[in-house]
């Protein structure tokens, strides 16, 4: 429990870091803005916009219940907050489960794309194809490490619920439940870094490089 | 007064003069010499004084446990154990544990007493309860010693009676006789009429003890007096001769490993149902899988008894404590070098599918201890609280005190554990915002002119109104004007207005005494969740929310009741919530197992994809 907490507390400074990097370089700006122009008649037109929005809600209801006991006092959720955890788990699973389904294709590596270093971040060209192409390598790569990790998060804490584990196996169970859980956390934000901040920031980078 | 106080000195002076000091050096049974087997214990019987005892002596003595075992024992260490040091004010008091419940029924009182410093328990001496009093009322089921056995604690106006009486020393056969005839109901008897010199003798089975000293006057010798009441019979023994040897010696039939039904005398609880034949009722699994209570209860030669819960360890620097826990033996220490789980042939539990959290919030005997939750907690009887097994027992399932079992209560270490549970009821006086019991002994001649009398016999409660509290605090301002008498029952504390009348507030003297138990253990099959999370994670599971019937004599408050969760740290809806999340478990399930495997598809899918364009970009 107390490494994990310490674990955790690193890991999520480093999510801190990077949200205020992506707040400082507008990637959430446009993130924000995304979010305000949401009406319901979007939700019902736009199902893929509003399934990453609600699984992004969910997301952070399940991170704000399970993590922040554990970081402020180093205990379980319990109470109100684990209501709360198991109430946005299964919208979450729906969620992460269409989304996989809706954006898998658009995710996919093309050969030798990661051959070369600055695939993970640059954009690249896709020819004729009519389908919307993820251009960013390490959008990908934390795309697929989130299905996994997702995979694992789901099934460890089904598994627990099972009378499958004895105590130990629990533990494990638990444990792998809450790492998986830690690193889709990081890798969720990372995919945010590489899709919405990272990009924008190299752009600008490259224009003041073009000024100097 | 003088010659009281001379009286006094005189004996005090006296018992220093004949008290022995303990002996330093390692007696012969103190210490096994490696044999397994029980010493044969055949003895020459000493009386208080250590003279020997043969058949024929004039007067026949009662024989004084100190001095016939001190030649092979420590007396002195034995006596320091944890049935003997409640009065010791340094040793700690360790959990809180069943107290003494002074319970009177004309006086509506059932008051927690102990000794120990236990949250919730009143002191004896704070109510003016001498340790004569309380002995002759509560000694029926102490093995002797302590208070019994201790002249500093003697009060100066009980002196008298100490010495007619004897003192009341460990009774070493309350335990360790494994004779057939041991009769430890005698000891309550003999207790009643103050023969504590003689109770001893009278268990052994092999003694017959007539007489009362509590009749005998103060003046009285056992070594002859002339009594002026014919009809008063003087205590005296008779032994059976045929049991004395060709050498005057006594085979006593003493066991090391004591049995179970030398502990069952003080330690038996009945739990009141409708089923009350005794065959319907299990007892504890352990016992029936034939271990002895000593299997776990443990003591060294200082006789300090191993309680057995968790901390107790550390509290009382006894590692070894540790491994006789529950998890001690199940599961093992954690840091132990060699495996020590199983010890006994404990099983080790898998305890399959219950998340850890469990073990960090209930101890083990919240879902193996006990009777099983119903929708009301149960109302117990126990040995030590109904004089269970002694011939003054009354056998009414009403009879005072009111204790409730099993109540779910968390413990100060944050745990939640089965509980018994009683709610005070007692006079009290009110000094400056304290609230300091009135012994019974003064209210009752009051009380008894507004109380009916009990012609059946239930022991229960009397049927006590508001008027009749209020007519009983007056009667008692009559007799002391300084007094502010207060009534506590059911969780509240009764007093008088200026105008007269009677107000009722929330007090926390009031509270319930709850003290843990582990006893009986139900088999693993029969341990709370086996069937389901269900048992207890439902909206109406009696472990969050069966019925605590707060217990009063107080008409207007009869048929309250409190549920379990109020005596955790937790919320009745938090628990309700929770336990209807429940109901949507199974739909959680699938469809996170949905999506899992939606996902795993997926995965599934895009890898082949990926391997078959790997293959092809290998062969182009």
């Amino acid at each position: 429990m107390n490494m994990f907490r310490v674990i955790s507390t690193i890991g999520f400074l480093g999510v801190i870091a990077a949200i205020i990097y992506l707040n400082r370089a507008g990637g959430l700006t446009g993130l924000v803005v995304e979010i305000r122009r949401i009406r319901f008649g979007d939700f019902r037109r736009d199902s893929k916009r509003s399934v990453y929005v609600l699984g992004i809600a969910s997301f952070i209801i399940l991170i704000l219940t399970g993590f922040l006991p554990i970081l402020f006092t180093g205990n379980s959720v319990t109470g109100v907050a684990l209501v709360l955890h198991v109430v946005a788990a299964p919208v979450f699973a729906v969620c992460i489960a269409i989304v996989g389904i809706l954006w898998a294709d658009s995710h996919r590596f093309e050969p030798g794309e990661l051959r070369n270093r600055s695939g993970l971040v640059t954009e690249k060209k896709r020819g004729k194809s009519s389908k919307k192409q993820i251009n960013s390598g390490g959008q990908k790569i934390t795309f697929w490490l989130a299905l996994v990790l997702s995979i694992v998060v789901m099934t460890s804490m089904i598994l627990s619920m099972h009378a499958l584990f004895g105590t130990h196996g629990q533990e494990v169970l638990l444990d792998l439940h809450r790492y998986s859980a830690l690193f889709l956390v990081i890798a969720c934000v990372a995919s945010l870094c590489f899709g919405i901040g990272v990009k924008p920031v190299l752009k600008n980078q490259k224009t003041e490089d073009k000024i100097k | 007064m003088t010659t009281t106080r001379l009286i006094v000195l005189i004996f005090i002076s006296t018992s220093i003069c004949t008290i022995q000091v303990p002996a330093q050096e390692t007696k012969l049974g103190d210490v096994s010499d490696g044999n397994r087997s029980t010493p044969v214990h055949l003895i020459d019987l000493y009386d208080e004084e250590g003279s020997l005892i043969r058949p024929g002596d004039e007067p026949m003595l009662p024989f004084s446990t100190r001095q016939t075992c001190l030649p092979c024992h420590d007396y002195h260490k034995i006596s320091s154990g944890w049935h003997f040091n409640a009065a010791n004010p340094d040793v700690p008091p360790g959990r809180r544990g069943q107290p003494w419940i002074l319970a009177d029924r004309t006086t509506a009182t059932q008051l927690p007493l102990s000794y120990r410093n236990w949250t919730g328990a009143y002191q004896p001496d704070d109510l003016g309860i001498t340790p004569l009093q309380f002995i002759q009322r509560f000694g029926r089921h102490m093995p002797g010693g302590s208070i019994g056995d201790d002249e500093a604690r003697q009060a100066p106006e009980n002196v008298m009676r100490w010495w007619v009486s004897g003192k009341l020393e460990v009774n070493c056969l309350s335990c360790h006789d494994a004779e057939q005839g041991h009769d430890q109901a005698e000891f309550d008897t003999q207790i009643r009429k103050q023969n504590f010199r003689w109770s001893a003798s009278a268990t052994s089975g092999f003694a017959t003890v007539r007489g009362s000293a509590k009749d005998m006057p103060d003046n009285y010798s056992i070594y002859g007096s002339l009594l002026d009441d014919g009809r008063k019979i003087p205590p005296s023994v008779a032994y059976d001769k045929t049991r004395f040897n060709t050498q005057g010696k006594v085979l006593f039939n003493i066991v090391r490993q004591v049995p179970n039904e030398r502990c069952y005398f003080c330690h038996s609880t009945k739990i009141i149902t409708d089923e009350s034949e005794r065959w319907e009722f299990d007892e504890d699994v352990h016992l029936v899988a034939g271990m002895k209570c000593v299997d776990c209860h443990r003591n060294g030669l200082d006789h300090d008894m191993v309680r057995g819960y968790e901390g107790e360890a550390e509290e009382y620097d006894k590692p070894g404590a540790a491994t006789l826990t529950c998890k001690g033996c199940h599961l093992g220490e954690d840091l132990s070098e060699s495996p020590s789980a199983g010890r006994l042939g404990a099983p080790i539990p898998k305890h399959v599918g219950i998340p850890p959290v469990h073990f960090r919030k209930l101890t083990c005997t919240s879902c193996h201890s006990g009777p099983w939750p119903e929708e009301n907690a149960y109302n117990i009887k126990t040995s030590r609280a109904h004089a269970l097994g002694t011939h003054r027992v009354n056998r009414s399932d009403e009879a005072l005190p009111h204790i409730l079992a099993p109540v779910f209560v968390e413990q100060e270490d944050g745990k939640i554990a089965p509980h018994k549970m009683f709610w005070p009821a007692f006079w009290a006086q009110v000094e400056g915002g304290a609230v300091k019991p009135l012994d019974p002994e003064i209210v009752r001649p009051v009380a008894a002119n507004f109380v009916e009398r009990d012609t059946l016999g239930t022991g229960d409660w009397p049927d006590l109104t508001e008027q009749k509290i209020v007519a009983i605090m007056r009667g008692l301002v009559e007799g002391d004007s300084t007094l502010t008498p207060a009534y506590i029952a059911g969780g509240k504390l009764y007093s008088m207005t200026e105008s007269g009348e009677l107000s009722a507030e929330d007090h926390p003297v009031a509270e319930p005494y709850s003290w843990a138990f582990a006893h009986d253990v139900r088999p693993a099959r029969q341990s709370l969740g086996i069937r389901s999370c269900g048992d207890c994670h439902a909206s109406d599971s009696p472990f969050y929310f069966a019925k605590i019937g707060i217990d009063t004599p107080v008409a207007s408050q009869n048929g309250t009741t409190k549920i379990m969760v109020d005596f955790q740290d937790t919320s009745s809806f938090y628990a309700r919530l929770f336990g209807l999340s429940f109901l949507f478990r199974p739909a959680l399930k699938i469809i996170v197992l949905a999506a899992s495997a939606v996902l795993i598809m997926i995965l599934f899918i895009y890898l082949l994809r990926g391997f078959s364009l790997f293959l092809q970009s290998n062969r182009d």
